[in-house]
């Protein structure tokens, strides 16, 4: 329903920071080839996800560190104790560091969300923006932290604490406050963290026909019907945006999709009043996803036709 | 009827395998984080890599297919991410730190540094003054932190603190050094990080550090103890003091790039200066570390007052050669790429 709907809807104007398939933001990225790469940026919540799993690591590393420290204070006293301190400090501070520097831009947290640290200019990322971004975690987790569970001593009470909790929560807050949810670490290192999901390479529609089934691989591609035929003049109507929308319906493969595209194929026959000797009967799945796929090749090839010529036309209302 | 062929589908069938064999590369890269390609796919890696570019700038062009579109996108990222990915191992990454991006990022912002040591030093001065002028001055800048030490104190009673280390054992000053590490490098890593707002804390903090020590040592100086105080402090203190100077010209650098971006816009400034300014301040832990060493072992075993001033200002002309020895200027960043 909700493409069909897409379909018939007015395409939107594209923003700087258009949605990916995923729905997640995106931005580019220039790389040093000097091609533009569109990266998809990672959620907020997302991002907080990988950060809290990351906390729970270091936290279970600082207690195994505690338990074990206690026991070794009673064979090695001091030095025991000197040891703790000093790799709980380092824990803290180049976990996260550590990790990102060795596995590429990536945590534990990050790796399982499928999370990655980018230079933000698109050069390599480089090991100094890495410690970089996360020394400056003192100051928005760390620091926060600490004031909240100050003991109320003198001076520190009431509009004091006010005061320092909001100041504190600017810093600490501030991915909610810019449109790439860059928090201070990634503006002060130049780096910003994308999603990196695995995209697989589907089949052309072009030159292998969709089962009625879905896009599921058919063992022996079939080619692509051309009982159907258009006209010039019946490929004027529609633009690229809906030309993607019906790629992804006929990608489909969920329970509704048939009737999706039964819709679908009614509105396009009626929009560009096709008509045929033959009688082809839409009720069957067969014949609709034979007649939309014939129509997407057509409306394909002549849209990148007229694009050879430098004329992209990106929606149905772009009259160019 | 005549079948119809695009430009599209047929560019992809041309193209196809190299995507593939490149994914597969990749793929490999991506499971293992160490070397996981012989040395013939290492070489085939950036030709392919370049052919997936140019396939995604082609594709942008003449295809409309949107998942083809969409997989060269995501293609190029993932082999990108491989390729422009810190890639030094961590020992390299450690010898091009200290043999060189360290010291020349130190140069490279020594003007906000030498800013940071001046704030301290006039602080200090005035620390001196006003308690020379009038002990009650004391308990405002130090309070009652420093371990009971305050003007009703006997001379005697603050003569033994500067020598009485020696008598713990092995262990407790070892962890009366960590502890004192963990917690300098606490301050100097919010000095640093603090340039963030505007710098303003970290001048805040700078000026109570050199407010704290100048009022500490008229305290010593008002009993005639300032030369042997100096020893105390000047043992671990050269290097420590250093430490946090380099933090707060490094909190002060990214301030300064802030509020003053100049020709470039201030995200780029910001990011510019603080990879810079967070090198110092990574080294600056390093220096505390061998500061709480000096500070917790050394301080506490050699309690004469000249050999404590020879290693500390011995300490203090090795940071300094270190430091300003080599070549001007921050070569193009320098951490451990090509």
């Amino acid at each position: 329903m909700t493409d069909a709907r897409l379909y018939a809807a007015t395409a939107r104007t594209s923003t700087q920071l258009e949605r990916a398939d995923s729905g997640r933001r995106q931005t580019t990225v220039l790389t040093p080839e000097g091609v533009e790469l569109r990266v998809e940026m990672a959620e907020r919540g997302e991002r907080a996800g990988a950060f809290l799993i990351d906390a729970l690591f270091v936290v279970g590393a600082v207690l195994v560190l505690v338990f074990g420290t206690i026991y070794l204070m009673t064979v090695l006293e001091g030095y025991a104790l000197a040891f703790g301190l000093v790799v709980f400090f380092l824990l803290r501070t180049f976990y996260f560091s550590f990790f990102e520097l060795i596995w590429r831009g990536r945590t534990p947290g990050k790796r399982l969300l499928g999370l990655r640290v980018i230079d933000r200019a698109g050069g390599p990322l480089r090991p100094s923006s890495v410690v970089v971004r996360n020394l400056v975690r003192e100051v928005e987790v760390f620091l926060p932290l600490s004031v909240l569970m100050m003991p109320d001593v003198v001076g520190n009470a009431g509009l004091v604490r006010l005061c320092m909790t909001i100041w504190i929560g600017i810093f600490a807050l501030m991915p909610l406050f810019n449109r790439q949810g860059l928090r201070i670490g990634d503006m002060v290192a130049g780096t910003l963290v994308v999603a990196s999901p695995k995209a697989a390479l589907l089949p052309d529609l072009v030159d292998s026909a969709v089962s009625p089934v879905g896009a599921a691989p058919a063992l022996r591609p079939q080619p692509v019907s051309n009982r159907f035929t258009f006209e010039p003049n019946q490929l004027e109507h529609y633009g690229i945006y809906e030309l993607q929308t019906l790629e992804a319906v006929l990608r489909r493969s969920d329970v509704h999709a048939s009737q999706t595209r039964r819709e679908i194929a009614d509105r396009i026959r009626k929009k560009i009043d096709w008509t045929s000797d033959a009688d082809w009967n839409f009720k069957y799945d067969g014949i609709v996803v034979e007649f939309l796929q014939a129509f997407y090749v057509a409306q394909r090839a002549h849209l990148e036709r007229k694009m050879l010529f430098g004329k992209r036309r990106r929606d149905k209302h772009d009259k160019s | 009827m005549k079948r119809t062929t695009l430009k599209s589908s047929q560019f992809r069938k041309e193209r196809e395998a190299s995507w593939r064999e490149l994914d597969a590369l990749v793929a490999r890269m991506e499971q293992k984080s160490g070397v996981a390609l012989g040395p013939s796919e290492l070489m085939r890696l950036p030709t392919l890599y370049r052919a997936a570019l140019s396939s995604l700038s082609v594709a942008r062009a003449i295809s409309l297919d949107r998942s083809l579109l969409g997989y060269l996108e995501n293609l190029a990222n993932r082999a990108y991410f491989q390729i422009y990915g810190p890639r030094a191992s961590l020992g390299e990454v450690l010898g091009e730190f200290f043999g060189r991006s360290w010291p020349a990022a130190v140069r490279a912002i020594g003007r906000p540094i030498l800013l940071s040591i001046a704030v301290t030093v006039l602080a200090a001065l005035a620390g001196y003054w006003l308690t020379m002028a009038d002990p009650e001055w004391f308990y405002t800048l130090v309070g009652d932190t420093a371990q009971g030490r305050t003007p009703a104190s006997s001379t005697e009673s603050l003569r033994e603190v500067l020598y009485d280390g020696g008598k713990e054992d092995g262990g407790a000053l070892t962890a009366f050094s960590s502890f004192l590490f963990v917690h300098n490098s606490r301050i100097a890593l919010l000095c640093f990080a603090l340039g963030i707002a505007l710098g303003a804390p970290t001048l805040l903090l700078l000026v109570s550090n050199g407010l704290l020590m100048g009022s500490f040592f008229a305290l010593y100086a008002s009993r005639g103890l300032g030369f042997e105080l100096g020893g105390w402090l000047i043992i671990h203190g050269g290097t420590e003091l250093l430490a946090v100077a380099l933090c707060g010209g490094a909190g002060l650098a990214i301030a300064d790039a802030f509020l003053f971006p100049g020709q470039k816009t201030r995200l780029q400034s910001l990011a510019e200066r603080g990879r810079v300014a967070g090198l110092v301040a990574l080294g600056a832990v390093v220096m505390l570390a061998i500061a709480g060493i000096l500070e917790g072992i050394g301080r506490q075993v050699i309690t004469d007052d000249f050999v404590r001033y020879g290693i500390g200002l011995a300490m203090l002309a090795l940071w300094s050669l270190y430091f300003l020895s080599g070549r001007r200027g921050l070569p193009e960043d320098g951490s451990g790429h090509d």
